[in-house]
């Protein structure tokens, strides 16, 4: 990709965030898009807290999931949905933002799993708060037959 | 055992989380290992497809697996959060309103087990949108008053 190919690529997907208007109501930015890899950030506010002051894990799982959908979208060019996903909670979600990085770990034809890091940034330094992998479906493909490699 | 939670316990449990709150999910039922919530679905809630958004649907599913692993900690002995969680999106959520009904398979004295579904209601006809099992912490930590 040239640079002015990964700044339209961008650009495409910061339009399909702006479209949903769960991550408009997060203020979710997407940093950084690339076939199979995605940036997406969620900034600290009052409205996305838990009762004990910490970003709740609702938050840090839409980050995931999001992240995980772009990264496996933009791994199959098609349009997906996002099937299953698991997070691991490591650290409590404490910062000014809150980084998602997704990555396609395994393109297939109807589906991909992908990886995705999420940290917490303050005062410049980064720390990793949870771990995800989760299964992008290709949307609207008839079930494979049976004994097809999905 | 502990003491029962009430209901009234569990809403403010909702109340005091933001996040919880600004979405609009409400406890609608208690009992000990249990919790149950509603939310009233909205615009702001969905994708740009119309569904609703999993990180909507992941947020109610874990909250109300946390209030549910927390009535089974005895009263002033920690608090709940989520150590890790897996959701399957069964079907695409399309409608007015999510129920989720969570129940604690193994309480403990440092985890619980904890499994959640999501339904969704679409006028008269209600499904299983989405389902999750999660692993919470009982961490001492003062609950919120």
């Amino acid at each position: 990709m040239t640079p002015e190919e990964q700044q339209r690529f961008l650009e495409l997907g910061r339009d399909v965030l702006a479209k949903q208007p769960f991550s408009v109501l997060l203020g979710a930015q997407l940093l950084a898009l690339k076939p199979g890899y995605c940036e997406l950030m969620v900034p600290m506010s009052e409205e996305i807290q838990q009762q004990h002051g910490f970003v709740h894990g609702g938050v840090i799982s839409y980050l995931a999931d999001n992240a995980l959908t772009f990264a496996g979208g933009t791994a199959m060019r098609v349009p997906v949905v996002t099937s299953e996903f698991k997070i691991n909670y490591l650290r409590p979600a404490v910062g000014e933002r809150f980084v998602a990085r997704a990555g396609a770990a395994h393109v297939a034809r109807t589906q991909t799993v992908c990886r995705c890091e999420i940290f917490a940034v303050k005062d410049g330094e980064e720390k990793l708060i949870a771990i995800a992998q989760g299964t992008i479906a290709k949307l609207g493909d008839a079930p494979p037959t049976p004994g097809e490699a999905v | 055992m502990s003491e029962a939670f009430t209901l009234a316990q569990c809403q403010a449990m909702f109340r005091s989380a933001p996040f919880v709150a600004d979405l609009g999910i409400q406890a609608t039922a208690t009992a000990f290992g249990e919790c149950h919530s509603a939310m009233v679905l909205q615009p702001r809630h969905l994708q740009h497809t119309g569904v609703v958004h999993a990180g909507v649907l992941t947020t109610l599913a874990d909250h109300t697996a946390g209030v549910a692993a927390q009535t089974t900690v005895p009263a002033g002995s920690g608090t709940i959060l989520t150590a890790e969680l897996k959701l399957s999106l069964l079907r695409a959520a399309r409608g007015d309103s999510l129920r989720c009904v969570a129940t604690v398979l193994k309480p403990g004295r440092q985890v619980a087990f904890v499994e959640a579904e999501v339904f969704c209601r679409d006028g008269q006809k209600e499904q299983l949108v989405a389902k999750l099992s999660a692993t919470m912490a009982v961490v001492a930590m003062p609950l919120p008053k």
